[in-house]
Formats: structure tokens, C-alpha cells, sequence
């Protein structure tokens, strides 16, 4: 084909042809690249396994990080509950609990409720079917008790208040009036002491000697002034 | 049975089993041609040959995959077709010019005729150069390549229209860039008995 007769495009491209020798070598590097046969798998099961090795550690770190989180969860909640059982069988916890609140006049505690109220302590004690049934009794029998004390802890915590605040803006108090109201609250508060230990007494009679110390880590902060 | 005659799919089934001469008879089989089409995509010759060699390794690595039913060549130009592609697009990033390297055309020629030819090579490399991927590669893969109609459309994962229409706009942009008439193909392309231009490919494997 001369210049001239390649005047159309399929002879432009017709005679477009590059002299390209072909790489005798070529099989071989491609051989060399793609390894022996299986390395390709091999090295694709290693990744695999180094992966799922990488996946399989951060499951297991996050299920320690949830496990961590949600003990950490049912510690504070026992705490809170423990405290929670404490403000019922400590008048004096649960009046200086009360001076932050707006109405500390609790309403006292439907009996039927109690049942609720303490089925946690079946778990946690250990409790039979009739241990349980006995220690509900018991609650229900000093709740007024302590209710009764706590009133009169919070009714004479105002009074104290009430002079303190007169104290503070008019020097002209009745002392002794004050004297009284802190001799009431002493003996409230002892009173308060008495009948706890006499409750938490009458608890360890019902308990076994495997299921005391666990009572008494729950209440040993009653009348301590130590609760969680 | 003599390896060397075996049919791409049968050794493609070898190379399934793990056979690395099946591979060597199908890169010697088919280096000349797919090198051909990735050198006129590409118009650079070390990155072509890279890039032959890539297409190589990627049928190995998807030889799995292969189908026996399916048309070999329209696997393995598929696959160049993806790479060009994608190399393309990467130098069209960095702004970078592919036409660093021009080989020599076979010519037994005068010098006059041959400089006159080598002109009319760069500028209808150009001018291929200047066309998008899908016309490109559809007027490569007709061309050069040896493929059918309906074979270029399973490499590029088009219609057979659409492979018609993609080669008439290329030879009409072709045309128009070289000021010449895009006449009637020589070649009705279904019945194209394979390669039309691959005969400068020496293969020095048979020297």
C-alpha cells in the first residue's frame, strides 16, 4: 500500500503497526509472580486467619469492656439498693437523708408491697421460701416503728432549724427550749439505734449461720453514719 | 495430548488444577495480540508490557471464576480493558502524557516514506489517544484484537448496538481529528475471521 492509497481511515489504521517483540520471558514472570500453585490461597487464608485472629480480639475486648461496664452497673446498683434497705430499718439514715428533699413526710410503705420490696433479698440471702415469708413478716411488723421514729426525727430536725435560723438573725433564742428540742432528737436517735439493733437481732435469728455475715455486710453501716 | 493444542478453555480447566504450563502455553498464545491492543490503548510501551503481564497474573488469580462456556478471549480482553482503563484514569490524574515512547513502525521503506509514515502513526495515535475509554476501546478491540461484534460486547459488558454505535462515533471523531473520510469498513465485523493487524508482532518465543 503506497502514500496515496492510504487515504482512508481503515487504511490509516490498517497500517498503524508497531513493531513490538513479544517477552519471551513473559511466562515465566508471570509464573514467578503468581508463586507456586496454592501460595496465593495460602497467603489469602493467612491474611484471612490474621483478620479474623484482629476481629476475634476486639470481640472479646469489647465483651470484657461490656462485662466490665455492666459489673460496674450491678455494683452501684447494689449499692444503691443496699442503701435503699438501709433507709427502711434506719430512722436516723433516713431523716439526714431526707433534709435535702423538698417534702420529707414519706408516706409509709403498703405492706402487700414489702413483698416486692424485698424479693431481691432471696437471691442475695439465699432465702427459703419460708425464711423469706418470715422476714416480710417481720419488716411489716416494725415499719410503723421506724416510720413513727422517723417523723419525729424530722419533725424535731425542723425545730432545730427553726432556731438556727433565729440564732442567726435575732441573737434573742429560748436555750432552753433549744436544750429540749436536742435532748428529744439524742433521744430519738437513740431510740432509733435501739430498735435497729433490735430488728437487725431479730433478722439474724431467722438466718442461718451461712446467710448472717451476709446480712450484716448489707447493715453494717446502720446507725454508723457510714452509708453508701 | 499435546498441551500446546488444547483449546483456552481446556486450559483454563488445567490451570483450575493447579497446572503452571497451562498458563505458559496461554501467555505464549496470547501475548502477541493483547499486547497489540494494550500498546495502541496505552501508546507506552514499558507500561503495556506492565500491564500485560498484570492481565496474565489477574486471570490466574480469578481463573475460578472463568466459565468454560463463556468465550475466552472476551474474558482476557475484558480484564485488559479494565486495566487500560484504570491506568488511564491514573495518569489523567497526575496530568501526565502517555505518548513518551513511540516505537518503530515495521517499514522496509526510504527514510522519506518512513518519516512520512512514522508522522501519520503519531497523529492517528493522537487522535485514538483523544478518545474516551468506551470508544476507544471498542475501536481497539475491533480493530486489533480479532474480536466479533458480539464478543467485544461481552469484553466491555455491552450490548452488540451498542458496540455498533460506539464504532461508528469513533470512526466519525477519527475521521473528523484526521480530515479524512470514515468510508464503509472493509469488513463486515461478524463475520471478521479474527486479527486484521498483529503481523509486526514477531514473536521472538519462535525464533
Amino acid at each position: 500500500m503506497t502514500e496515496k492509497e492510504r487515504n482512508t481511515l481503515d487504511d490509516r489504521l490498517h497500517a498503524w503497526n508497531p513493531r513490538l517483540d513479544t517477552d519471551p520471558d513473559l511466562g515465566r514472570k508471570v509464573l514467578r509472580r503468581i508463586g507456586e500453585p496454592g501460595r496465593h490461597e495460602r497467603l489469602q487464608a493467612l491474611s484471612l486467619n490474621r483478620f479474623r485472629f484482629v476481629a476475634y480480639g476486639a470481640l472479646a475486648a469489647l465483651v470484657l469492656v461490656g462485662v466490665f461496664l455492666a459489673s460496674q452497673q450491678l455494683e452501684r446498683h447494689r449499692l444503691l439498693r443496699d442503701g435503699s434497705y438501709c433507709l427502711l430499718i434506719d430512722p436516723v439514715f433516713r431523716a439526714q437523708n431526707s433534709r435535702s428533699e423538698a417534702n420529707p413526710e414519706v408516706p409509709g410503705i403498703p405492706s402487700e408491697s414489702y413483698l416486692d420490696r424485698l424479693a431481691w433479698m432471696q437471691d442475695r440471702l439465699d432465702l427459703s421460701r419460708e425464711q423469706f415469708m418470715t422476714l416480710v413478716d417481720l419488716h411489716r411488723q416494725y415499719a410503723d416503728r421506724f416510720d413513727g421514729l422517723y417523723r419525729e426525727l424530722v419533725q424535731l430536725d425542723r425545730e432545730y432549724g427553726q432556731f438556727e435560723d433565729l440564732r442567726l438573725h435575732d441573737a434573742a433564742i429560748d436555750f432552753m427550749a433549744l436544750y429540749d428540742v436536742l435532748q428529744e432528737k439524742r433521744a430519738a436517735e437513740a431510740a432509733s439505734h435501739s430498735l435497729s439493733q433490735e430488728f437487725i437481732g431479730q433478722v439474724l435469728a431467722i438466718l442461718n449461720s451461712r446467710q448472717r455475715p451476709v446480712y450484716l455486710s448489707l447493715v453494717h453501716n446502720v446507725n454508723t453514719n457510714k452509708h453508701g | 495430548m499435546d498441551e500446546s493444542r488444547q483449546s483456552d478453555a481446556s486450559l483454563m480447566t488445567a490451570l483450575q488444577e493447579g497446572s503452571s504450563a497451562a498458563m505458559s502455553i496461554l501467555v505464549e498464545r496470547w501475548q502477541p495480540r493483547l499486547l497489540g491492543f494494550v500498546y495502541r490503548y496505552i501508546q507506552n510501551e514499558t507500561v503495556a508490557r506492565d500491564l500485560v503481564e498484570e492481565t496474565f497474573v489477574r486471570l490466574y488469580l480469578s481463573r475460578d471464576r472463568f466459565d468454560p462456556e463463556r468465550n475466552f478471549s472476551t474474558w482476557l480482553f475484558g480484564i485488559a480493558a479494565n486495566l487500560c482503563r484504570n491506568q488511564y484514569r491514573w495518569w489523567k490524574r497526575r496530568r501526565e502524557t502517555s505518548l513518551a515512547e513511540a516505537p518503530e513502525t515495521a517499514d522496509d521503506r526510504s527514510p522519506a516514506e518512513q518519516a512520512a509514515r512514522r508522522d501519520r502513526d503519531t497523529r492517528l495515535a493522537a487522535a485514538i489517544q483523544a478518545l474516551p475509554h468506551a470508544l476507544r476501546s471498542t475501536l481497539l478491540l475491533y480493530y486489533f484484537s480479532g474480536l466479533s461484534y458480539t464478543e467485544i460486547a461481552q469484553s466491555l459488558g455491552c450490548s452488540v448496538r451498542g458496540v455498533e454505535s460506539r464504532l461508528y462515533r469513533a470512526r466519525q471523531r477519527l475521521g473528523k481529528s484526521l480530515s479524512l473520510p470514515a468510508a464503509p469498513m472493509q469488513q463486515p465485523a461478524m463475520t471478521r475471521p479474527g486479527l486484521l493487524e498483529d503481523r509486526a508482532l514477531k514473536t521472538s518465543t519462535t525464533q
